[in-house]
């Protein structure tokens, strides 16, 4: 139980590295343009 | 044979769950400090630091940080690993009047708001993606060590007698020293007009400091791990000291600048409180007056030492908990009195017990600084720990996050 214990983490910690860097240039659904920009 | 106390045991599962509370109010305290197109992102490495520490601790922290020792007094052993034999009857070492697990429990709630402490230091500019291998690997090779050398009994710090009592060296100035090398390390944010930003949010702050002092109570006053009249004592010296460096604080601030700040009162606070924290379960509460102006006065000078230099760890974190924890392990040497904690200080005739806390004080600094520059130089070798020029101009909030705090 403790290997798969640290073995669930592990996959994270993985998933983590190769992971997005920053979020998608395109739209975000939440962002409304005029948020972005004022937000900016 | 170590018998379990109710009394003990509820006052530290209430105390677990007030320190638990602390870090999402540093996540406020912070957030309110900080541009409002980076508050999320400022949140959000508190946030996030609540899950990842409380899995990595029970996993391998606490075995590191309070398993039995590997001989040196060093590092503790892999006999605890993922809380094998962690269990819900009292330790023989720590806490015997309270389950093991709620020992390891109470002390995870430290080291999940230690490293996200050092997070000022680099708001507006780190990238998420770093922030969360900086954070484990801290944790790990920084943190665990610390606090297995100065609480547990057979550390070599603890032998020593360096006086802690709820983590002035080793939640407080790990993560304050560690803070400074962060904003070397990677740099003054762009765009800055002023060497400091306006923060968006005062009240955000305030209530975040607020927060913070609440939980404060179980952090110190809980360290006595009982409910006891140590306990009391503790509690009362932190009250007083934080209350101390805020009115300080605020006149500072009234005669240097014309006007008596509420930011001022909220840092203040806050700095009393890391002040106290080494000190608060060995001193007077006349002595924790003391210690609340005097950590008021040195802070106030470390903060505007830093507005003129050209380091921008962003939050201040090295100058409140940096300094503030250093001064506070300092003064546990000058004002600890047996009446209260079992060992004299400077003032009662132990000059010694000064010189210890100033062993300790100088091998957790350079600790810290020398290996949290190492684990930023190797994360910075799988991913950049800085956002590109872009990100950090269009904010982190929605560079890395994809979301905006504040709809228009």
């Amino acid at each position: 139980m403790v290997i798969a214990a640290l073995a669930a983490f592990a996959l994270l910690l993985i998933a983590w590295i190769f992971a997005p860097s920053g979020a998608p240039k395109r739209e975000n659904s939440m962002v409304e343009p005029e948020a972005a920009a004022l937000a900016a | 044979m170590p018998t379990i106390d109710s009394g003990d045991t509820a006052w530290v599962l209430t105390s677990a769950a007030l320190v638990m509370l602390m870090t999402p109010g540093l996540a406020l305290f912070y957030g309110g400090l900080v541009r409002r197109k980076n508050v999320l992102s400022t949140i959000m490495h508190s946030f996030f630091i609540l899950g990842l520490v409380s899995v990595t601790w029970v996993l391998w922290g606490y075995t590191l940080a309070f398993g039995p020792d590997t001989g040196l007094g060093l590092i503790g052993g892999l006999d605890w690993l993922a809380l094998e034999g962690v269990t819900g009857e009292p330790s023989e070492v720590y806490a015997t009047t309270i389950p093991h697990l709620l020992f390891m429990a109470f002390q995870m709630m430290f080291a999940i708001i230690t490293p996200a402490l050092i997070s000022g230091a680099f708001a507006e500019r780190k990238r998420f993606k770093a922030f969360i291998l900086f954070a484990v690997a801290w944790s790990t090779f920084v943190y665990a060590p610390i606090a297995h050398w100065v609480w547990s009994p057979d550390g070599w710090l603890f032998g020593l007698g360096v006086l802690d009592f709820a983590g002035g060296t080793v939640v407080h100035l790990s993560s304050g020293v560690a803070a400074l090398v962060a904003a070397l390390f990677i740099g003054r944010r762009t765009g800055l007009i002023e060497p400091a930003t306006e923060p968006h949010d005062v009240p955000m702050t305030v209530l975040g400091a607020g927060l913070l002092w609440f939980g404060w109570f179980g952090f110190n006053a809980g360290s006595a791990v009982g409910a006891n009249g140590l306990a009391a004592t503790a509690f009362v010296t932190t009250n007083t000291a934080a209350a101390m460096a805020a009115i300080t604080w605020v006149t500072i601030s009234w005669l240097h600048k014309g006007t008596p700040s509420v930011l001022g009162a909220a840092i203040g606070a806050v700095a009393g409180l890391v002040a106290i924290t080494p000190a608060a379960g060995f001193v007077t509460p006349a002595a924790s007056i003391l210690i609340g102006m005097g950590v008021g006065i040195v802070c106030y000078g470390a903060a505007q030492l830093r507005l003129r230099a050209r380091v921008d760890d962003a939050l201040d974190v090295f100058a409140v908990h940096g300094v503030g924890g250093a001064f506070g392990a300092i003064a546990t040497g000058v004002f600890a009195t047996a009446a209260v904690g079992g060992v004299d200080g400077l003032l009662r005739g132990n000059a010694g017990q000064l010189v210890t806390q100033l062993i300790g004080v100088g091998v957790v600094g350079i600790y810290s600084a020398a290996t949290t520059g190492a684990i930023l130089f190797l994360v910075n070798l799988v991913t950049p720990i800085r956002v590109t020029g872009d990100a950090e101009e269009a904010g982190l909030d929605l560079a890395q996050h994809g979301e905006i705090a504040y709809q228009p």
